[in-house]
């Protein structure tokens, strides 16, 4: 009895010393199933909305008109474009074509207006929208902060032709902006800070400004939020299936919340989990 | 002589500069300055531009010798590869231009999922930390671990339609310790960025302008 009783606690011992000392490759293995199966064959778990996206729908529902300008800041990177952008992307500049809004286009990131150009503008149903008269890509300005500025100062100055070279005098909606001060809503498309779109519209012009962002800069955003200096902004990919729900346009947001799901949820038991395996490991050494 | 025209002319036309702009952001001035404020701006554009150039430049700096001089045949392949690939998409967006097939062929198969995949390889680059650094060492250390769990379990979509309470605790700890220590990082940072350009404006910080050793 007493060498099974020791058998027993050396077989219990072996196995916790192998799930201690387990390879992390299984870890990753483990990721890659829980993020894979949820596309092949989804499982459609409910969504909850958030407050900043909520209030971003609110304030375009109720505050943006046919004929409304908005103008987009574009900064986005292709390699964020899939899983961080595009759902939120889609599902807000889709609002605005349906509610009629004009859209101007510009961009302070150097793959972004290849983005809109090859991404963006061709997804969206437009209705009977008209290039150059209801939505417009003027392409690529470095200098960051200070193209923004120059831009809401006199827009002449800055851009004289679109992305597609044709000069803005032909573009029959380049003429109705001059400033800063002629645009309804300002939005900025980032993974970056928003001082630089708060100080040159927000502070400089009053302009209400809103935000399509990664979801890893929503900490760095609520402060503004809080503040009322953002009217609300879609947080990476769950903000985008959010927005999804809230416009009734469904689309690869709402396709992908169940792989953010099991993501999440597998971190989160990870992080339990390995603490407990290293507890178990620091008695057994002790031991 | 020397010094007058290597350290305090930059300094002067800093400070003046600074003047300037900082007032056009904060006053109505004539249209006189505000025109050269505007010119200012899109001169600053321009240069901006030229940093691309300069970045373009510093990868062929990094890239050739590594052709010439690498011992390991990968790394000369990958430095060329690199640089044949570079040149092809710069002639392709000068001639033809950006919105031509052949440039966004190039976007579009090449850059878009390499880009992807890479930003993706993210996903196990966290799990790997999450192994390995989130261990309780000290109170610091778990209050960090405690509030991770709270979040990205939170952030879970599916989560919180069926525990409307856990988005109660994920969304105080967002609104209440993260603002306020964001808060408080970004008026150290604003507060850190006045000071900076006060200095500059009375030729204190002399650092751009002035070399090493002087």
């Amino acid at each position: 009895m007493e060498s099974s009783g020791v058998i027993m606690s050396n077989n219990k011992e072996n196995w916790l010393l192998r799930l201690v000392n387990l390879d992390q490759r299984y870890y990753y293995l483990a990721l890659i199933i829980l993020l894979v199966t949820p596309i092949i064959r989804p499982i459609g778990l409910p969504i909850l909305v958030t407050a900043p996206t909520k209030d971003f729908y609110q304030y375009v529902n109720n505050n943006i008109q046919e004929n409304d300008k908005i103008l987009i800041w574009g900064g986005m990177s292709v390699g964020f474009w899939p899983t961080e952008y595009k759902p939120g992307v889609i599902a807000a500049v889709q609002h605005f074509f349906d509610i009629g809004a004009k859209i101007y286009w510009i961009s302070d990131a150097t793959e972004d207006p290849v983005i809109c150009d090859q991404y963006v503008f061709p997804t969206i149903r437009k209705g009977s929208a008209v290039y150059g008269v209801n939505y417009v890509n003027l392409g690529y300005y470095s200098g960051g902060e200070m193209a923004m500025s120059a831009f809401a100062k006199d827009i002449s100055s800055l851009v004289t032709q679109d992305y597609y070279r044709t000069p803005v005098n032909q573009l029959p909606m380049m003429r109705e902006v001059s400033d800063a001060n002629d645009f309804d809503f300002v939005i900025h498309i980032t993974g970056s800070p928003p001082e630089w779109l708060l100080r040159q519209y927000n502070s400089a012009y009053g302009k209400d400004c809103g935000f399509i962002s990664i979801s890893g800069m929503m900490g760095i955003y609520l402060p503004y939020y809080a503040s009322g200096q953002l009217v609300g902004f879609i947080n990476g990919l769950r903000g985008g299936a959010e927005y999804e729900t809230l416009t009734g346009n469904p689309g690869i947001g709402l396709a992908s919340t169940d792989t953010v799901s099991t993501g999440h949820i597998f971190f989160s038991f990870l992080i339990v989990f390995t603490n407990v395996l290293y507890l178990i490991k620091r008695r057994l050494n002790k031991q | 002589m020397s010094n007058l025209i290597r350290n305090q002319l930059p300094l002067t036309i800093i400070s003046i500069i600074l003047i300037v702009i900082f007032t056009d952001y904060f006053l109505a001035l004539p249209p006189s300055i505000s025109n050269f404020v505007s010119g200012l701006q899109q001169w600053i554009v321009i240069l901006a531009a030229f940093a691309l150039v300069l970045g373009a430049f510093n990868i062929v700096k990094i890239h050739l010798p590594k052709i010439r001089k690498s011992k390991e045949i990968s790394n000369k392949l990958l430095s060329a590869w690199l640089l044949v690939i570079m040149t092809i998409t710069i002639i392709f967006g000068l001639t033809l231009g950006t919105t031509s097939s052949p440039y966004t062929f190039i976007f579009s198969n090449m850059l878009s999922p390499i880009s992807t995949s890479v930003w993706s390889i993210m996903a196990f680059y966290f799990c790997g930390a999450v192994i390995r650094t989130f261990r309780p060492r000290n109170l610091e250390s778990i209050v960090l671990i405690i509030s991770t769990f709270l979040v990205a379990s939170g952030n879970a979509p599916a989560v919180t339609p069926y525990l409307p309470w856990y988005e109660n605790i994920k969304t105080w700890i967002m609104d209440v310790p993260n603002v306020s220590g964001m808060r408080g990082m970004i008026i150290a940072t604003g507060i850190g960025v006045l000071f900076t350009g006060v200095k500059m404006l009375f030729q204190v910080e002399r650092r751009s302008t002035v070399g090493v050793g002087e």
